[in-house]
């Protein structure tokens, strides 16, 4: 039998892809109501998607924040209303467009996790629980947003300065994107140190041992580098540009592979379905 | 002169940058590989070592900066560097106090048996009074596993707690963590007039005959829920709602025959050879930890966070200001 979740899900996901399509197509062709659509779509999305999550909370009688299908659907969820405040409040839809194509991409990858929710065990019983996946969904929303705003700048900005330089507007554009995406990734960056420092607090109390190298952690350490290496380079005027938004996006890889590939390539302690 | 470049090389942030990345690369190929264990191995210790010189030397600097410019009127914001590179040589110096002074061991007692512990006063007495496993409605799913222990220290005075999973219990510097469980049990062979008692755990092997040409094996498995006809192999349930202690007797690993038993009853498993088993209870699995590097370690983890917001929420709201 098919959930009011998978439903609300289902919808999501078709609204999400039609809101990203109406942006792309603003980018061609400059029509008002296009961005318009794109955010009604995107504000039916995240009402689709929180209604997805009233009711997995109502059915399971906890926050969903268990296994990875639920946490899944809480990330898109969060991503969602990021791409709704970035479109009111910025008027940015290039990288709104890239960072819902990136959630359809997240609530497609859910439908093939779906569980039916048991009893916490009692590892998971823990407050550190709640504290630890809500800064991991913070942490991933502000890279996924930094991601989509590297890939847009890397689509606009030219590889290399054209001959008679870049017309001023695009350049002011670029340091803006470049802005939004540095902001973005120290959001990112100080909730995925908190992350790790609560994850770190929990292992102690339900493990023993803060740090044991589980290959999440591992790979939770290996983004935080990614992220600090790029955090550092900026400094440089020089990796102010392309530069840092290849480190942007090779930064988010990391993030979805401990999310997603580390789960199920490697399994360990962090295995919950 | 080489002193000053020794310094700048020690300190640049070419060298940051190059050492983090080959920190984070031998962990890519760590978890990648099941063969190279490259975490633990000396290319990664000689990485953190010279990323501790950097950071240590990088920090001494930043204090010095940050103390200059808040020489004239304090700037809370200049400190969030300093700060944040002072919290991860703190998580460092845990760590190394940890792996220098901290004591961890695991140990599986059988309720009513006791195990020495390390503590902050010396040797303790760790009693294990009792174990048991609560479940959800459904009888199956377990809700928690509880340890309830006594510990004594040597001058007599004790306390009496619980550890549970998510919820250790602490004494005299001790951490004692909820880890694993199982069941114990006692069985006796009986050959004549000689007798031997077996203190088991869950599965074991006995050894009754072994030379160079034959070998018979007693191996015993305790089963809390045992499923008469269905695979013996599978446990159904953990708790003891239908014990049996299974025992297979083969010869140079060939089974020759096998049965159960009920608590307290005996069979004859070979010619002359009779088994008896006599009790089972449950074993908890407790992991006792003594390690003052923890606190260490979580002091540098906020001095981390402190700095990491200090700086940023500055140098954002710079950016802000500038877009503006």
């Amino acid at each position: 039998m098919v959930t009011i979740v998978e439903t609300m899900s289902y919808y999501a996901f078709l609204v999400t892809i039609m809101a990203a399509a109406a942006y792309v197509l603003h980018l061609f062709l400059k029509r008002t109501w296009l961005t318009k659509a794109g955010l009604v779509l995107n504000a039916a999305g995240a009402v689709c998607m929180l209604i997805a999550v009233v009711n997995r909370t109502m059915q399971v009688g906890r926050l969903p924040l268990n296994s990875v299908f639920e946490y899944l659907i809480v990330l898109s969820f969060a991503i969602l209303c990021v791409a709704v405040f970035i479109s009111l409040r910025f008027r940015s839809y290039g990288p709104v467009a890239v960072i819902l194509v990136i959630c359809a991409v997240l609530i497609g990858i859910s439908f093939g996790k779906t569980d039916v929710g048991g009893p916490l065990l009692p590892a998971l019983q823990s407050n550190w629980r709640v504290s630890h996946v809500m800064t991991a969904i913070i942490s991933y929303s502000a890279f996924a947003l930094a991601a989509g705003v590297a890939v847009f700048y890397l689509i606009i900005m030219p590889r290399k300065e054209p001959q008679g330089g870049i017309p001023e507007e695009k350049k002011n554009r670029g340091v803006f994107l470049e802005r939004m995406m540095f902001n973005s990734v120290v959001v990112g960056f100080i909730f995925l140190t908190l992350l790790i420092i609560t994850g770190a607090i929990w292992a102690e109390e339900a493990w023993g041992s803060w740090w044991t190298w589980d290959p999440k952690e591992t790979w939770a350490l290996i983004t935080w580098i990614i992220y600090a290496i790029y955090l550092h380079l900026r400094l440089r005027p020089a990796w102010r540009g392309r530069k840092g938004c290849y480190l942007a996006v090779i930064g988010f890889v990391a993030v979805l592979f401990t999310l997603l590939g580390v789960t199920y390539i490697f399994g360990g302690l962090h295995s919950y379905g | 002169m080489i002193n000053n470049r020794i310094y700048r090389f020690f300190t640049s942030l070419k060298l940051t940058v190059i050492l983090l990345t080959a920190i984070a690369v031998l962990c890519v190929l760590d978890t990648l590989s099941e063969e190279l264990h490259l975490i633990h191995s000396v290319p990664m210790y000689l990485l953190g070592a010279l990323f501790a010189v950097n950071l240590i030397l990088c920090t001494v600097g930043r204090l010095g900066w940050a103390r200059r410019q808040s020489k004239k009127k304090f700037r809370l914001h200049v400190w969030g560097s300093p700060v944040l590179h002072a919290g991860l040589i703190v998580v460092m110096t845990g760590a190394f106090m940890s792996w220098l002074i901290g004591r961890q061991t695991y140990y599986e007692i059988p309720v009513g048996e006791t195990a020495q512990v390390a503590g902050r006063s010396g040797t303790l007495e760790m009693r294990i009074d009792d174990f048991r496993v609560e479940y959800y409605e459904d009888r199956v799913t377990p809700r928690q596993y509880i340890t309830d222990l006594t510990i004594t220290k040597r001058d007599g005075s004790s306390a009496s707690l619980s550890a549970y999973v998510n919820g250790p219990a602490r004494y005299d510097g001790v951490t004692v963590i909820q880890q694993n469980y199982g069941w114990a049990f006692t069985a006796t062979l009986s050959s004549g007039r000689a007798q031997r008692t077996f203190e088991l755990r869950d599965e074991e092997w006995i050894p009754l005959v072994e030379d160079e040409t034959v070998s018979v094996r007693l191996g015993l498995t305790f089963y809390p829920d045992y499923q008469e006809g269905e695979a013996i192999t599978e446990v159904k349930n953990m708790r003891d709602d239908n014990p049996r202690l299974l025992w297979v007797l083969t010869e140079n690993d060939e089974p020759v025959a096998m049965n159960v038993l009920e608590k307290g009853a005996q069979t004859q498993v070979t010619e002359g050879v009779w088994l008896t088993f006599d009790d089972y209870g449950y074993y908890t699995g407790l992991q006792a930890k003594y390690d003052p590097g923890v606190r260490v370690i979580f002091t540098g983890f906020f001095l981390v966070l402190a700095g990491l917001v200090i700086r940023y929420s500055h140098m954002m709201k710079q950016e802000i200001t500038e877009e503006k």
